[in-house]
């Protein structure tokens, strides 16, 4: 009897494999018509309590009905349960990085695109001096861009086969040498200006300096 | 005859599943850390589905338990000692966390779908450490079964012949408040587990970067919005069945309840600074597991019986062991976990200036945890003192008001400032811009409080009874000043959306507070914040009389006396005394003045029906069914205290409580301020939709603000003004005559030896009555024994000199002296021992030196890492500089324009 339930626990395995990244699997054919028969069965259940209350609803058929369904829900993950357990493991790398190394980076492109928008928003409320929000979103937008830049390379990365990605690898290398000479020639650099769209009237900067 | 042994199929299915939730929830851990330890799906997905089953096994034991209390199962002993046949299905069901087996199946209960939800929501972002939260979440769990299982299983059946009837619930419970109030409160405490498990589990899986700190948020904020539910609920439930006219009273109940609101309400904004700066993240860790363990460590303290409490759950020794050993258990795990990880969470702080948000969020947690610790340390004093000295002191209201009410000004004033400050630093030109306004509104508020209402000049102790302040004219501009902020904020972040979107000012207003929920939001927080202490304002202008009147009008109509004999004047209103009715049904005796309220003018007010039931089963212990008056600038609320149904003569005690409405308007506006910040971004998108007209977008707006209005008038305003039972309901109840069933009930000792001058009410309130009531004054016990203290505070006093602030001072403590060479230190409500302000004060002026110290050291450590920042910024604008950099600058640019 117990090889048997195994057996059974093992059909339902693509139910638990799929559970990793959500709990109702989309891979598992027999989804649908798990869920039914529970479904069903908890439906079935209701309406029996309700004909042997012959349809009267009262506080003690209200709270048996949500006993049932405990019941029912108990023995649906008791299964989940016993299907997870005996499905077959998978070594992932990513398991460590649950939305992706370049859903990290989205996420912090959100951030920094969100902390922009604030320091505008705290210099157009007259909270920020120009000098601090000009600084605050020049680094920020320094950061944004190296971000979006890395998310470029991952989603070419992607696209690219093991050879091309090497080669761009060594190119990359190379350009960031030759970068390293350029400044180290002291070339006077061209800032990127903050865009500062709404600006309050003229800050005393002696005045803010000097503070 | 032999006895009947009772059988109760629902005792036993409710203990199997309880014990197979024991097992369920041993594998659930074992196989979530073993699982995330392992990297190993499977077992994770086991651990979580196991989970899921643990709580339906706790649903079912649950709903069995309600089913019991339902269908009147008095085999179980739990059910007997808690219910009986007459009460509502409601009070049933309440029943069901009415007493300390119930309420720890209860905690299991909302721990079990919380979990569930916090896990169904986050399994998918949060998978490399999902086993480990399941873990931490089931130790909670199998601790709190363990208690059921091993000592207070609810579902304990009689061994003899069950009773035909049950106990009934404590009738101070029957009220519909308390209905509320417990789900609420313990929904708020149990929702501080899922923080906890999210923040061990980062320790444990080492994953310590910012990405589980917005889940984590969430759950503390709706921590913090369940625990202000419960905390507001139980002060109005507190208000209308104690009939003393406050709403709080320090009780180590209430107390319980805001030591982990204000640690939650400390990382609330301390996650803020992680977020934006990505420092402070042990503090974080530090505050998550200091709100759990303050959770536990209340229910500890109510359910041990360490602490006496008007509603604590009685002692309990073993029941005290376990709770120790847990909380040791939490507090080595965690220590241990953060000592271990501290590589990982090892941030540099630096601030760039003091007058800067950051910094107010740093001054703002150290008065919330010198809040917690002080409010820790008062309701545990006695016990330690016990501990220490062998003799047990009494912590009453003035101490913690001497404490407090310091502390909550500065939290007050922060709740202004801090919205003012930008991040980083305000320079002295753009503080001195952001503050004029509200500092203006304050001055003005000041200034004409002073002239139109002198009274508020009236000076209170602070901290030792010489430091005296007028805090009633500080506490009301800084009310003005946090109004005139906050307005400021919404006024100008209006202003600036409706020059950068172009559209009506009501549609950038919404527009605003939708795309910042979580600042806005906090905004409408602070707003509810300063009109609560709006209303605890008028707590210092509270009017109290004691009045005995002789007869009904009605009687003394009949009997040709005086109609004026059944009136009193007071506060401005005259209340006429009309008639004295008892009536009965199948639950209980009510005894019900009926009284005409009519103000100055001589316009009729209503009529109010204060009140005196008496359960059948509640073992004489009468209940107090006050009357309150609503109205905008006060609250006339009327309580009988004691009545003779033979003569038809009452006992009134009456109160004008200014402002009191205000408190529960209040709380309704923080209430809408954390929803605010907690709509989801999917319900922001479909609420974006394209409004038809101008017209027909205001007729919107104002059918929400309407709703919003009435909705919080509307609860706000709720008043236990009962008809008489008799009167408006007689098919359902039953007229007794007069002197049948009730008598007499304390008639005339609320009214008896009232103070005659400020210094026997001064002692008065300071000695708490001996009588049981726990830790009310004499002055306000309604008790024969606090009847004869204040004949003898009286008594003492009556040959005293009391012509000099000396003298008075000076017959003070002779009475003092007195009560305490009678009844021990234990009568006095302030404790006069050193360490009972030595510990708090050095605490807080340690915290205080040390906030100041290691912020000078964070903001020079920034000074002098600021040319690096600005070296750094140049390079980075540099590399920007490039020609392929101009491209993701264009794309930056188009991206950002799609951000709101």
């Amino acid at each position: 009897m117990a090889v048997g339930l195994l057996r059974l626990l093992r059909l339902s395995t693509p139910l638990a494999k799929g559970a990793v990244d959500g709990i109702a699997a989309t891979d598992d054919p027999l989804r649908n018509a798990k869920l039914g028969v529970f479904g069903a069965a908890l439906v079935i259940g209701w309406v029996f309590i309700l004909w042997a209350n012959k349809f009267h609803i009262t506080a003690p058929v209200v709270i048996v009905c949500l006993g049932y369904l405990c019941v029912v829900a108990l023995v649906l993950n008791l299964w989940r349960t016993g299907a997870a357990a005996v499905a077959p493991d998978e070594v992932n790398d990513d398991w460590g990085r649950p939305i992706g190394q370049v859903g990290e980076l989205e996420k912090e492109k959100r951030t920094l695109l969100k902390a922009i928008r604030e320091a505008e928003f705290d210099f157009a409320m007259r909270k920020l001096s120009k000098r601090d929000a000009e600084g605050l979103i020049a680094q920020y937008r320094a950061r944004a861009i190296e971000v979006i830049k890395q998310i470029d390379h991952k989603d070419g990365d992607a696209k690219l086969t093991v050879r091309e990605q090497i080669d761009r690898e060594v190119k990359a290398r190379r350009e960031l040498g030759k970068r390293g000479q350029k400044v180290g020639a002291a070339v006077e650099p061209k800032p990127v200006e903050p865009k500062l769209e709404d600006k309050p009237e003229a800050d005393p900067p002696a005045k803010e300096a000097a503070e | 005859m032999q006895d009947h042994v009772p059988f109760s199929p629902i005792a036993l299915v409710g203990t199997i599943a309880i014990l197979v939730a024991y097992i369920a929830a041993a594998w659930a851990f074992a196989a979530g850390i073993a699982g995330n330890a392992r990297k190993s799906r499977r077992l994770v997905n086991a651990s979580v589905y196991g989970m899921y089953g643990f709580s339906a096994l706790v649903g079912l034991a649950s709903a069995l338990m309600i089913y019991a209390f339902v269908s009147h199962d008095f085999s179980i002993k739990y059910v007997a000692a808690t219910s009986d046949t007459t009460m509502s299905t409601a009070y049933k069901i309440t029943s069901f966390w009415g007493g300390l087996d119930g309420s720890l199946l209860f905690w299991v209960l909302v721990l079990a779908l919380f979990s569930t939800v916090a896990i169904a929501v986050n399994h998918r972002k949060h998978r490399d450490m999902i086993g480990y939260v399941v873990a931490v979440i089931m130790v909670v769990q199998v601790f709190f079964l363990s208690l059921l299982i091993f000592t207070k299983n609810p579902f304990n059946t009689y061994l003899t012949t069950p009773p035909i009837d049950g106990q009934g619930l404590n009738p101070l419970l029957q009220n519909y408040w308390m209905v509320i109030h417990p789900p609420s409160l313990y929904t708020g405490f149990v929702a501080a587990t899922i923080p906890f498990a999210f923040g061990i589990a980062a320790l444990a899986s080492g994953r310590l970067d910012d990405l589980w700190l917005g889940s984590v948020r969430v759950w503390m904020l709706i921590c913090f919005g369940f625990l202000s539910l419960g905390l507001i609920l139980g002060g109005r439930w507190a208000y209308e069945e104690l009939g003393w006219g406050g709403y709080w009273a320090w009780d180590p109940v209430e107390n319980a309840g805001l030591m982990p609101w204000f640690t939650a309400t400390a990382f609330l904004h301390s996650a803020i600074i992680q977020e934006q700066r990505g420092t402070m993240k042990t503090w974080n860790l530090g505050l998550v597991v200091m709100t759990f363990f303050l959770t536990v460590f209340g229910t500890f303290m109510t359910r041990s019986g360490i602490v006496q409490s008007v509603h604590a759950f009685g002692e309990d020794n073993v029941l005290a062991l376990q709770f120790v050993v847990f909380l040791a258990v939490i507090l080595i795990v965690s220590v241990g976990l953060i000592v271990h990880r501290s590589n990982k969470l090892a941030t540099r702080t630096e601030f760039d200036s003091f007058y800067s948000r950051e910094f107010a969020f740093l001054l703002n947690n150290w008065i919330l945890l010198a809040c917690a610790f002080f409010v820790l340390f008062a309701t545990m004093f006695p016990t330690i003192s016990e501990a220490v000295n062998g003799s047990r002191v009494s912590v009453g209201i003035p101490f913690f008001n001497k404490w407090m009410t310091p502390l909550g000004l500065i939290l007050l004033f922060l709740a202004g400032a801090a919205p003012l400050l930008a991040w980083r630093k305000t320079t002295r030109s753009r503080l001195k811009e952001q503050f004029m306004f509200p500092l203006g509104a304050a001055a003005v508020t000041i200034v004409a409080l002073l002239i139109f209402f002198p009274q508020t000049k009236h000076l209170t102790s602070l901290f030792v009874d010489e430091l005296k302040l007028p805090v009633t004219l500080i506490n009301f501009g800084l009310i003005a000043f946090v109004v005139g902020s906050i307005s400021q904020e919404f006024w100008r972040g209006t202003s600036v959306r409706v020059r950068q979107t172009g559209s009506d000012p009501i549609t950038s207003l919404l527009g605003l507070v939708l795309s910042k929920r979580r600042k806005y939001g906090g905004y409408i927080v602070h707003l509810g914040v300063a009109v609560i202490f709006f209303g605890i304002a008028g707590k210092a202008y509270e009017q109290r009389t004691d009045r005995t009147l002789e007869r009904p009008a009605a009687m003394a109509q009949q009997a040709n006396k005086p109609v004026g004999e059944s009136s009193f004047q007071f506060g401005g209103y005259s209340f006429r005394y009309d008639a004295l009715s008892h009536t009965s049904d199948d639950h209980k005796d009510a005894v019900t003045a009926t009284m005409t309220i009519t103000d100055a003018n001589g316009h009729t007010l209503g009529t109010i029906y204060p009140a005196k039931w008496d359960y059948h089963k509640g073992e004489g212990q009468m209940t107090t069914e006050v009357a309150i008056r609503v109205l905008a600038t006060e609250d006339v609320y009327v309580v009988l205290t004691g009545f003779d149904l033979d003569t038809g003569l009452a006992n009134f005690t009456a109160f004008i409580n200014p402002l009191i409405l205000w408190v529960w308007i209040g709380f309704m506006v923080l209430g809408f301020g954390t929803l605010v910040c907690l709509i989801p971004q999917r319900v922001v998108d479909r609420l974006q939709w394209k409004p038809k007209t101008r017209l027909g977008r205001a007729a919107d707006v104002s059918i929400v603000i309407t709703v919003v209005c009435v909705v919080m008038l509307g609860i706000a305003s709720q008043a236990r003004a009962d008809a008489p039972a008799g009167a408006g309901n007689a098919a359902a109840t039953e007229h007794i005559p007069a002197g049948m069933g009730m008598g007499n009930s304390s008639a005339g000792y609320a009214t008896k030896n009232r103070p005659n001058n400020d210094t026997e009410t001064r002692a008065m309130r300071e000695l708490l009555c001996p009588c049981g009531c726990a830790r009310q004054s004499i002055l306000d016990c309604e008790c024969g024994t606090a009847a004869d203290l204040r004949g003898k505070v009286m008594g003492l006093m009556a040959n005293a000199d009391l012509s000099s602030e000396a003298s008075r001072d000076h017959a003070y403590d002779a009475v003092l002296a007195v009560f305490k060479a009678d009844y021990g230190e234990s009568v006095w409500s302030t404790p006069r021992s050193s360490a009972s302000w030595l510990f708090p004060a050095l605490a807080a002026l340690g915290g205080l030196a040390l906030l100041f110290v290691v912020g000078r050291r964070f903001v020079a450590r920034s000074s002098a890492a600021a040319a690096a920042t600005t070296a750094a910024t140049t390079a980075a604008t540099t590399a920007a500089a490039s020609s392929e950099d101009e491209t993701y600058a264009d794309k930056l640019d188009d991206e950002l324009a799609d951000t709101d």
